[in-house]
C-alpha cells in the first residue's frame, strides 16, 4: 500500500525508452494533471513510488512548459500581425460584438444538438455493421460510405433544397444539425465500430456464463470497455464537428462563421472580424478536448 | 450429480471436435476431464456449461436434459457457473463489482444485499482487502480466485472450471487448487478441465480421460490412471507423470 502523501507514479516504457510519467490521481490533483498533460497513456511495468513534492514539481514544469510555449507562439502571431500592411481597426468589430456573441451561441447549440445525435447515430449505425444480417449489415455500409464519400457542403445543400423541402421541413436549424449529426455520425460509426471489434470474444463469453441476456451483455459489459478504447478518436471527431458547423453558413444559419462574414461586409475589416472567429472556435474545441481527457483517465483500467 | 452423455457430436466446419462420445457416471461430487490438448475437454464442458450447443447427442444432469435453445440455456446458465483459463473478469470493474454484477443483474439482488453477500467468502480467501482493486491491479491467482467467487456466490448447483491454473504460474497455482478443494469440502459439485494430474487424482471422485473426440477411459481416479490396457491412455500417462 502506498504510504499517506505519496503518489504512485508509473512509467510507460516505449521501444526507444522514452518515460513519460503517469499519474494516478485522485480530486483536485486530477484536474490540474489533465490541465497541465501529466497524465498519459496506461502505463505497464515499472512503478516508482515520489513524493508529492516532487511530482508537484514535474507538474509544474509542465504547465511551465504549455505556457512558453502559447507565449511564443502568441508573440509570433502578433508579430506577424504588425507585418500586414494597413492599419488594424477593432472599433468596427466592437460594435457589432453582439453579433458574434449570438453566432457563438448558436453555434453551440448547433454543436452540442448535433453532438449528442451523431453519438447516438454512429453507436446504432456501428451495431448496423457488426449485424449478421446481411441486409441491415449492407444498410449501415452504404450509409457510411456515401455519407463519407460525399463533400459536407453537398449533403447540407441537397439536404436542405431538396430533402427537407420533399418532406415539408421548413426550419433551417433542424435541418443543419440533423446533416451534420448524420454527417458526423458515419464517421463515428467506424470508430465505434473498430472499439466494439476490439472487445475480447472471452469477454463475452464471460457474460453469458453468468447468465446475462444479450443486451445487458452489451450494455454492462461490451460498452463501457469500448467507450474507453475509442473515447480520444471520438473526441477527434467530436472536435471536427464543431469545426464543420461553420460550414452550416451556406444554408443561411446565422451561427458563427456567418456572422463574423457579415460583420466583414459592414466594417471592411476581414482580419479583425476572424481573429475572434477562431477564438471562438478555440473556446469550443479546448474544453471538449479536456474533458476527453479528463474522461479518458476517469475510465482508466491499466492492462 | 449425476451426468449422461449420450452420442455427443460436436463439429466445426469439417472438424469432429467431438465424435459419439458417451459418459455415465455414478453419483459423484467432483468429476475431473483429462486428455491431451485438442483432444475436445474444453468443447465437452462448454456444452456441459450451456455455452455451446452440440451438433448431436444429449446431455442429462440428474433427470435433468439440456435443451439446446438460447432461451432455456440461458436460464440454465443463471444455475451453475464457469471458470475459464483466462479468468476473463470484466477488466472496466472492481473485484467485488464483478462479483455483484451477476447478482444484481441476473439474480435481482438490490446493490446493498449484494455488497454484503460477497463481503463472507472475499474474506474467507483472503481477497477482502483487494476487493476495490481491478483486475489489472491483482496477480493472475488472486485474479482466477476473485473469477471462482463470481461463479460461486451465486450458488450454482455446480460449477464447471475449464483448465482454471493453466496461465499461472506454480506458486498461484496451489492457491488457486486449495481454493477448489475447500470448495468440494463445502459441498459444492463440480466438473473440473486439468493437467494437473496430482490435484486431479487427489480431488476427483471420478476421470474420464478425453481423447479423439470420445471417453477413452472413465472411472475412479486410481483405476483410470492404473489403466494400462488402454495404449492411448497410458502413453499420455507416461507421460505427464514422468
Amino acid at each position: 500500500m502506498q504510504a499517506r502523501g505519496l503518489f504512485c507514479i508509473r512509467y510507460w516504457v516505449t521501444k526507444v525508452k522514452t518515460r513519460i510519467p503517469i499519474v494516478r490521481k485522485k480530486g483536485l490533483l486530477a484536474a490540474f494533471c489533465f490541465i497541465t498533460g501529466t497524465a498519459k497513456r496506461p502505463a505497464t511495468e515499472l512503478r516508482l513510488y515520489i513524493s508529492s513534492r516532487t511530482l508537484y514539481a514535474i507538474s509544474m514544469s509542465r504547465s511551465f512548459a504549455h505556457l512558453i510555449v502559447a507565449v511564443a507562439v502568441t508573440s509570433l502571431l502578433v508579430l506577424a500581425c504588425f507585418q500586414v500592411p494597413g492599419d488594424w481597426n477593432w472599433s468596427g468589430v466592437w460594435e457589432y460584438r453582439q453579433k458574434f456573441i449570438y453566432g457563438w451561441l448558436v453555434t453551440l447549440g448547433l454543436s452540442l444538438a448535433a453532438l449528442v445525435l451523431s453519438v447516438a447515430i454512429g453507436l446504432v449505425i456501428a451495431l448496423f455493421l457488426g449485424a449478421r444480417n446481411p441486409l441491415i449489415e449492407a444498410t449501415g455500409r452504404i450509409y457510411v460510405e456515401i455519407i463519407r464519400g460525399t463533400p459536407l457542403l453537398v449533403q447540407l445543400l441537397l439536404g436542405f433544397y431538396v430533402i427537407a423541402n420533399a418532406v415539408g421541413l421548413e426550419n433551417r436549424f433542424v435541418v443543419g444539425t440533423l446533416v451534420l449529426a448524420a454527417f458526423s455520425g458515419a464517421y463515428m460509426a467506424e470508430i465505434f465500430r473498430g472499439g466494439l471489434n476490439a472487445i475480447p470474444k472471452t469477454q463475452r463469453d464471460s457474460a453469458r456464463a453468468i447468465g446475462l441476456t444479450q443486451w445487458q451483455s452489451f450494455r454492462l459489459v461490451i460498452l463501457p470497455q469500448a467507450v474507453r478504447l475509442v473515447l480520444p478518436a471520438i473526441a477527434g471527431q467530436l472536435v471536427s464537428l464543431i469545426k464543420d458547423s461553420s460550414l452550416l453558413s451556406v444554408i443561411a444559419i446565422s451561427e458563427l462563421t456567418l456572422n463574423a462574414r457579415e460583420v466583414n461586409s459592414f466594417t471592411y475589416s476581414t482580419l479583425e472580424s476572424y481573429v475572434p472567429l477562431a477564438i471562438g472556435y478555440l473556446m469550443l474545441t479546448l474544453p471538449l478536448s479536456a474533458t476527453a481527457r479528463w474522461l479518458e483517465a476517469s475510465f482508466r483500467y491499466e492492462r | 450429480m449425476r451426468l449422461t452423455i449420450k452420442d455427443l457430436t460436436q463439429t466445426f466446419g469439417t472438424t469432429r471436435v467431438l465424435d459419439n462420445l458417451s459418459l455415465e457416471t455414478g453419483s459423484v461430487h467432483a468429476l475431473v476431464l483429462v486428455g491431451p490438448s485438442g483432444g475436445g475437454k474444453s468443447t465437452l464442458l462448454r456444452i456441459l456449461a450451456g455455452l455451446d450447443t452440440p451438433t448431436s447427442g444429449t446431455v442429462t444432469f440428474d433427470d435433468t436434459v439440456l435443451q439446446p435453445d438460447e432461451a432455456s440455456l440461458r436460464l440454465y446458465r443463471r444455475t451453475v457457473g464457469t471458470v475459464f483459463q483466462s479468468y476473463n473478469l470484466f477488466p472496466h470493474l472492481s473485484a467485488r463489482e464483478n462479483l455483484i454484477l451477476p447478482l444484481v443483474h441476473v439474480h435481482g439482488l438490490n446493490r446493498e444485499e449484494a455488497i454484503s453477500r460477497v463481503e463472507e467468502p472475499l474474506r474467507r480467501f483472503h481477497l477482502y482487502e483487494h476487493a476495490s482493486k481491478r483486475p489489472a491491479e491483482l496477480s493472475g491467482g488472486q485474479n482466477q480466485r476473485i473469477a471462482i467467487l463470481r461463479a460461486m456466490v451465486v450458488k450454482p448447483k455446480r460449477l464447471f472450471l475449464d483448465e482454471p491454473t493453466s496461465a499461472l504460474d506454480p506458486e498461484m497455482t496451489a492457491e488457486v487448487l486449495d481454493m477448489i478443494e475447500s470448495l468440494k469440502e463445502s459441498g459444492t459439485d463440480f466438473v473440473l478441465v486439468t493437467h494437473a494430474m496430482n490435484f486431479a487424482r487427489r480431488v476427483a471422485d471420478e476421470i474420464a480421460f478425453i481423447g479423439d473426440g470420445t471417453a477413452l477411459a472413465h472411472g475412479p481416479a486410481n483405476i483410470v490412471f492404473e489403466d494400462t490396457e488402454n495404449s492411448r491412455v497410458a502413453t499420455f500417462f507416461d507421460q505427464v507423470l514422468r
